[in-house]
């Protein structure tokens, strides 16, 4: 491998006007926009988290007043789900899925790159509401009657509502595009069961989204009625009731939190190969189990209502099929434990994070089947207890599984490596952080330490847990700082990668890092589920910078035609946040927004389609 | 698309035939619970009972012919089916909920 | 919607599918999932009618006419593929302005509906079920109301010279489908709330 000679890798990705980048359709480019951007997303969100754990560092503090708390814990889930943890899963899609399926863009570059500005212009309407009459304060969970416009009579909600029904219109956007691309756009000879994991949990991921997200919109859209129309939907006074939003919300929230987790899952079942090297223990039971979470999540929601007083045969039922999930999880735990079995492992930075993030799975699923238990929820429900499971799983799950996914393909987006020193330097402070964070609050769950309170008396016992918990946190914010540092210098002056350094499996290695706009010079056929490493059998063990794949004949490489940029999505993205503004703002906005939209729409209709 | 003549008058046949079925099917519909004896006849459950299964063929009728689903791969049944399924489900079992449970 | 390669033979599908076609029935899917949220919300609230009226306010009569209306209307819909598809544009062009025709008959009705609830007591504030009814009928209108949009768009695309070639019908069958699926919720609608 020529790491000696002077490559200095191509970085083109990073230059360019701006207005090559406001215009672009690259789905590599619009992976580094996500990535920027959600990580940008994950200060603020952290920030947040930081400003509620020092409020909560000792009992009866007036640090953060009661009314800013709320606006605190509100604002952190919605910002970590929404806007950090999904467009960084996004980022990943973008970058990886064309990559591994020997494609050269998505199905839809321009939607692509409209539901990227769709993200961006709906996270900033939702912050804006910090300095407009105030943040939305109701948790990332809405309950009514407690957004009733009686309740509420700012706009505070109106931000949340209309702006996550703008975040959900950019990702059934992007998963409709994923799912064409996944099921259309495979390289010769790449079956299904040839996909890399990654894909498959992309594409399970997707059709999540396009399933559960109309529960939600459905669900804000009544409540935008109830605040607006008059109507009574989720108000006992009108007829309507209260747990009608519970139900809608979480038929939504729930596959929610399996499509943020499938992704990680897919990352690190990339990462365990390729650092053990040996092929993922179990591929078709890994890609089915994949599929049977998805489809049994969409049967567990009430188990967030345990407490509501639906009854015993829906307790029942619902408790039944939520430790039913736990088995195709599990599943997935044994295969990637036994694909680490008889490896040879290499512990650089990807990989800690990656098993880093089997293991505090592994605890967060615990506590997840605990909570299944109606009994035990009802002493656990709205306590610390379920802060720390759904931490365990969200941070320890997917936050672990981004950064290694970050770690081991930040090198095909920069062509440099991140330092693997300070990568561990992260990773072992990052690690000692969450669970000094996240531990003690098990316990302060069971002590009885409720959620959503702004400050505790002193003679409960939950003061330890509490100092130890934001000492933990602050340790987290230390760790990012590591990390980004990291990441900066690196992307300057890392050490250049080439195209394989990790000697991985699948299609992405086989390419220059960063790739070419076209990525593939000729597409290349597919015999197997690790196409690169068939390719390099025998040719020597580090990756050759152009491994010999076949390719397919007929498949013309004179002639390599690349989408053209388009300035009409960010336009059409504009226009319909625009709108938005106008429901809250002023309504001339709205007619505004939706000329902005009508005349975007037709332009990109025009526009000619490659 | 070839176009082939005698196989589009055979296609526009086809889809007469299916507005006839689909239309009877609505008149159908529509008198079961508007005539007393009918209704009476066939008690609640039965006039519910009919009309599902009635609209269901009505659906199918829509799908499979004029949205050409009978003669398309069978990938678009699939991406058509699973979230019908799902959303059935779940509007059973809280229909159920909220029916059964008073609340 | 664009296909990242130009050329016809260079693009390359793994099902043999077209792109545009395999992402308009992932939207219906989703779609079904959205008007089974509302659908259920008016199950729900079918005989929550403190304060106003309920059912006994529909007008089957005049709801039988409009049904036919569309249910004709996709007939007329899929009579316009065929022939686009057979090459005879005039007739495509006349079934699918029969299509907007019928669509906007159906909108009319629609809003005939809604005033004369009105009119009578009921509001979506009234009640629950005038809440659920609106809000349900009120959506599925304003998708066919969009129906009637993209149909005029691709009436007026016919003079343009698209659609004269065989692969070229796409624009045609993918408003079919969407006027289809609207036809197909409707179905699910008038059953469940006017007949039962």
């Amino acid at each position: 491998m020529a790491t000696l000679s002077a490559n200095v890798p191509d970085t083109r990705i990073f230059s360019g006007t701006a207005w090559s980048w406001i215009t672009t359709v690259d789905h590599k480019r619009i992976a580094v926009l996500y990535l920027v951007t959600s990580l940008g997303f994950f200060l603020v969100g952290g920030l947040e988290a930081l400003l509620l754990r020092l409020q909560l560092s000792r009992p009866e503090l007036d640090i953060v007043a009661p009314d800013r708390f709320v606006e605190l814990f509100t604002m952190h889930g919605t910002t970590m789900v929404f806007l950090a943890l999904m467009p960084l899963s996004a980022a990943f899609f973008n970058l990886l899925i064309p990559l591994m399926i020997g494609a050269r863009d998505v199905a839809f570059p321009r939607l692509n790159a409209l539901s990227y500005w769709i993200y961006l212009f709906g996270g900033i309407f939702i912050n804006i509401s910090f300095v407009a009459g105030g943040a939305p304060n109701a948790g990332w969970f809405g309950y009514a009657p407690l957004t009733a416009v009686q309740f509420e009579s700012t706009h505070a909600i109106d931000f949340w509502a209309f702006g996550l029904q703008i975040l959900g219109i950019s990702s059934i956007l992007a998963s409709i595009n994923f799912i064409v691309t996944i099921i259309n756009m495979r390289a010769p000879g790449m079956t299904l069961n040839r996909m890399p994991m990654f894909v498959w949990m992309s594409m399970i991921t997707a059709f999540l989204i396009i399933f559960a997200f109309p529960a939600i919109t459905v669900g804000l859209i009544l409540l935008i009625f109830d605040r607006y129309l008059s109507t009574s939907f989720f108000l006992p006074g009108g007829g309507g009731d209260p747990i009608l939003w519970q139900h809608m919300f979480w038929v939504f929230g729930h596959p929610e939190v399996y499509i943020l987790i499938l992704p990680a899952m897919g990352i690190v079942s990339e990462i365990l190969p390729t650092f053990s090297r040996k092929p993922l223990f179990g591929y078709a039971v890994v890609a089915y189990s994949g599929a049977a979470i998805a489809l049994l999540g969409f049967g567990v929601w009430t188990h967030h209502m345990f407490t509501v007083g639906l009854g015993p045969i829906a307790d029942t039922a619902f408790a039944i099929s939520t430790m039913a999930i736990a088995v195709p999880t599990g599943v997935k735990i044994f295969n990637w434990i036994a694909t680490l079995y008889g490896g040879s492992i290499s512990f650089k930075t990807p990989m800690l994070f990656a098993i880093g993030m089997v293991a505090m799975f592994i605890i967060g699923g615990l506590s997840g089947v605990i909570l299944g238990s109606p009994p035990i929820d009802s002493q656990t429900q709205d306590t610390y207890f379920v802060v720390a499971h759904l931490h365990y799983v969200l941070f320890g799950g997917t936050v672990f599984g981004l950064f290694a996914g970050i770690y081991h393909w930040f090198s095909k987006i920069t062509g440099r490596l991140m330092h693997d020193g300070w990568g561990k330097v992260h990773f072992i402070l990052m690690m000692l952080g969450f669970n000094l964070t996240f531990l003690p609050q098990h316990l302060l769950g069971i002590d009885g330490m409720p959620r959503r309170i702004h400050t505790y008396p002193s003679d409960m016992g939950f003061d330890l847990w509490n100092m130890l918990s934001t000492i933990g946190a602050f340790m987290i914010a230390l760790s990012i700082v590591v990390f980004a540092v990291n990441a900066l210098r690196s992307t300057r002056s890392g050490e250049v990668a080439g195209s394989d350094p990790w000697d991985g499996g699948t299609l992405e290695w086989t390419i220059p890092s960063p790739p070419p706009v076209y990525n593939f010079a000729e597409i290349p056929v597919v015999n197997s589920q690790y196409p690169a490493w068939d390719a390099k059998r025998g040719s020597g063990h580090t990756g050759a910078d152009n491994p010999t794949l076949e390719h397919d004949p007929n498949a013309s490489h004179s002639n390599i035609h690349m989408p053209n940029p388009s300035y009409w999505p960010i336009l059409l993205a504009a226009g319909l946040v625009l709108a938005a503004c106008g429901l809250i703002f002023h309504q001339v906005l709205i007619l505004l927004g939706a000329m902005i939209f009508g005349i975007s729409l037709f332009g990109w209709i025009e526009e000619p389609a490659a | 698309m070839t176009a082939h003549g005698a196989e589009h008058r055979h296609g526009y046949a086809k889809y007469l035939v299916v507005a006839v079925v689909l239309t009877v099917i609505t008149i159908i519909e529509i008198v079961i619970p508007s005539r007393p004896e009918i209704r009476d006849a066939l008690t609640r459950p039965g006039v519910v009972a009919s009309l599902l299964v009635l609209s269901f063929v009505k659906g199918i009728g829509v799908v499979a012919y004029y949205m050409h689903l009978r003669e398309d791969s069978r990938l678009f049944t699939a991406l058509f089916m699973f979230p019908f399924i799902i959303a059935s489900s779940i509007v059973l079992i809280l229909f159920f909920i909220f029916t059964l449970s008073g609340a | 919607m664009s296909s990242p390669s130009h050329v016809e033979h260079e693009h390359h599908s793994s099902t043999g599918l077209d792109n545009r076609k395999l992402a308009v029935w992932a939207f219906l899917g989703s779609e079904t999932m959205f008007f089974g949220c509302f659908i259920l919300v008016m199950l729900i609230n079918k005989h929550n009618t403190l304060g106003g009226q309920g059912q006994e306010i529909l007008d089957l009569a005049l709801t039988s006419v409009t049904t036919f209306v569309l249910l004709t209307s996709s007939l007329s819909m899929v009579l316009s593929l065929a022939a686009f598809r057979n090459g005879s544009i005039v007739w495509g062009r006349i079934w699918l302005g029969l299509v907007i025709l019928m669509g906007i008959v159906f909108l009319g009705g629609q809003v005939y509906e809604f005033s004369e609830f009105v009119h009578h007591g009921l509001t979506p504030s009234t009640n629950l079920f005038g809440a659920s009814f609106f809000t349900l009928v009120g959506f599925h209108g304003a998708h066919v109301a969009i129906g009637v949009l993209w149909l005029t768009t691709v009436f007026v695309y016919s003079y343009r010279g698209r659609f004269k070639s065989g692969s070229d019908m796409w624009g045609i069958e993918f408003v079919g489908l969407y006027w289809h699926f609207v036809d197909l919720v409707w179905v699910a609608i008038f059953t469940l709330i006017y007949l039962v």
